[in-house]
């Protein structure tokens, strides 16, 4: 029998810390092991089926399945160039960003972050770049690593609202520094591919913008005096 | 097949509400547990659960869709028992286990049953969960008699024991106002989808009532006082510029009013509330605010007019009229605007459950969870059996500030208290 030297109530034979204020069970005089008493609940945690929720999903994934092979089929029959794959490859995209997540029983922002990232590259790479014989330069020089990027910003975003809660205003500064970093990028990708030498300076114009827009919000982030000024000029 | 009168049932008053709001979060089950002097075993207590539920028809259904009403229909199934879970209260699928509205688990000594409200109140889950074990004991060797909440199982059921109470009492002619704005709610993080906390105090009843006699109250006032002074506390410690009202919720059986044996919903939900903008309250002067609300509305007119008042909405063609879904769509949004919002917490009193002499030697303790709730941390369970009171907290939130403020405060007043938890 241990009481909580906190809370002064007894405690379970099993607890190995007091379930009101978390402070751990220490007591000599106990010979046997928390772990060698049942504790007072099961471990066992059910989580039910959202039947209703997937079977929505599986529905909407039947009603885009569908159309898909008939247009397949069709293209497959009749000949005349592949154009079911704009069909196919948009409507793999919409299923794979909107439809998916209903199928997990929890929302795996990881998990539907890769799919996305794969999947947003491979889209691009059918509906854009497999019929041209320039497509093929255009996407491993240019679009590929912009979607990298702007995938590993996501992530990086992701990661780090995951530990804690950040303030709104520093999600927005990486969010701005990240539209900054991904125009710069852009530009700098348009520039080498094509001979638009101008997509780098439209690019910079962005970075800029975004620059100056970042340092006044870090100012406004530091600074209590000038929020509080602000709430004052600009009450509603 | 022969029909013996018990195929179907309307839900009744109370019931009616319950499958229109039922969510994750908001699943409207709770919990009577047993726990016995030695191990349960559960091919026996299935036995014993299906034995008894011959007996006990408003107990043995499933729910089903009329155009206009959800109904109860006997279940063709045998039902089972399972091991216990950790999220206990989690909400009932209508087409999972079998379409049972119950479910029954086993955990080393303790038989609980997580009861989906729509068909019973707590004290017909009592009387069905003890009947249930007084089967399983009785299966066991034991000679155990039917005599307090415990039902004869050679008895034909009657159609008294499944009869919608409301309708044959509600007889008031004074219009119940009921005017409710929304109040302080002290929330927290949330502890995750179908996952609750639990935490229970076991305390003696005679401790317990010595120190509520001390204070002139009965126990549930008393629990209900403390209650709602954590939560005055709590909102005044947080300096909001204009405290919103605390008010405690607390579930009346009203089978003390009126003669019916029913096993069904009997209960009306009475609130008491206290506004912090009067002024600075000390305990005493809640608890007396408390003791005084609750003396006048626990009256047999004032829930008479009450009672009557929620017949009305169910006997008015506008509303008995309309289909199924759009009537589930208007609980929904009427439960989102009203609902917990006018609860600042909850509390349930059982009261004593009155078992055989031979039955009570069996017995270890009753145990009463309330479900889970949307907004409120604090929805407590209250049962006693011979000296154990054994209190429950059912919170949503990770924070376990109310519980422990709580029970440091009885511990404070020279009360014994022993802690369970489903916390790690």
């Amino acid at each position: 029998m241990s009481y909580c030297v906190n809370c002064g109530v007894e405690l379970d034979d099993s607890a190995k810390k007091c379930a009101l204020c978390a402070t751990p069970v220490i007591n000599p005089n106990i010979q046997t092991k928390p772990e060698e008493t049942q504790p007072p609940f099961s471990s066992q945690e059910h989580i039910p089926q959202g039947i209703k929720k997937r079977f929505i999903a599986y529905i909407v994934s039947v009603i885009i399945f569908i159309p898909n092979i008939v247009c397949f089929l069709t293209n497959a029959i009749f000949k005349g160039g592949f154009w079911s794959v704009y069909v196919n490859t948009t409507s793999f995209l919409i299923w794979v960003i909107f439809v998916f997540p209903f199928f997990t029983k929890k929302l795996k922002p990881f998990l539907m972050w890769a799919l996305d990232t794969v999947g947003v590259a491979a889209y691009v790479y059918f509906f854009f770049a497999i019929h041209h014989e320039s497509g093929k330069d255009w996407y491993f020089l240019c679009a590929l690593p912009f979607i990298c990027i702007v995938s590993l910003m996501v992530l990086f975003y992701m990661l780090w609202t995951k530990r804690k809660k950040r303030h709104w205003l520093l999600r927005t500064v990486l969010i701005t520094v990240d539209i900054a970093l991904a125009s710069l990028v852009l530009g700098a990708l348009i520039r080498n591919v094509t001979s638009l030498k101008s997509a780098f300076d439209i690019g910079m114009i962005i970075f800029v913008s975004c620059a100056v827009l970042v340092a006044f919000l870090v100012y406004c982030y530091s600074s209590k005096h000038m929020r509080r000024w602000l709430s004052k000029r600009f009450f509603v | 097949m022969k029909s013996n009168g018990f195929d179907w049932f309307k839900l009744d008053n109370a019931a009616k509400i319950f499958p229109g709001q039922n969510s994750n979060s908001w699943s409207n089950v709770f919990r009577i547990g047993v726990e016995l002097k030695e191990e349960v075993d559960p091919e026996i207590l299935e036995k014993a659960l299906n034995r008894t539920l011959e007996r006990m028809p408003s107990f043995n259904v499933r729910i089903r869709k009329g155009f206009f009403w959800y109904f109860f229909e006997k279940n063709p199934n045998q039902a089972a028992v399972s091991p216990d879970i950790k999220n206990l209260c989690y909400r009932v699928n209508f087409k999972e286990n079998k379409g049972f509205l119950f479910r029954m688990y086993y955990y080393g000594k303790r038989i609980s049953v997580d009861i989906y409200h729509a068909i019973s109140d707590g004290y017909g889950n009592v009387v069905f969960v003890s009947t249930v074990v007084a089967e399983y004991l009785r299966l066991k060797g034991h000679n155990i008699p039917a005599s307090g909440v415990i039902l004869d199982l050679n008895d034909k059921p009657t159609k008294s024991e499944t009869e919608d109470a409301y309708n044959r009492f509600a007889s008031s002619k004074v219009k119940y106002n009921r005017r409710d704005k929304p109040v302080y709610h002290a929330v927290g993080t949330k502890a995750g989808e179908h996952m609750c906390n639990y935490t229970v105090g076991i305390m003696s009843f005679q401790q317990v009532h010595a120190l509520c006699k001390r204070y002139q109250v009965t126990v549930t006032e008393f629990f209900a006082a403390m209650l709602m002074d954590i939560h005055y506390q709590k909102q005044k410690a947080e300096q909001v510029k204009k405290p919103r009202e605390v008010s405690v919720q607390i579930p009346v059986n009203l089978r003390k009013f009126y003669p019916t044996d029913t096993l069904r919903n009997f209960v009306l939900c009475l609130r008491v509330k206290m506004n912090p903008n009067m002024g600075d309250y000390t305990f005493e002067q809640i608890l007396k605010l408390v003791s005084l609300q609750l003396r006048l509305a626990n009256d047999e007119k004032e829930v008479n007019s009450m009672m009557t008042q929620n017949l009305k909405i169910e006997k008015n063609p506008f509303t008995k009229y309309i289909p199924l879904g759009i009537k589930n769509l208007g609980v929904a949004i009427t439960f989102l605007l009203t609902g917990e919002q006018t609860t600042s917490a909850l509390i349930s009193n059982i009261g004593p459950v009155s078992l055989p002499g031979e039955m009570k030697e069996h017995i270890e303790k009753y145990m009463f969870f309330t479900g889970p709730g949307k907004l409120n941390g604090a929805r407590c369970g209250v049962i006693t059996f011979d000296d154990k009171l054994v209190f429950t907290f059912s919170n949503c939130y990770q924070e376990s500030d109310i519980e422990r403020e709580f029970f440091t405060r009885l511990v404070k007043m020279g009360i014994h208290v022993k802690i369970e938890s489903n916390r790690e």
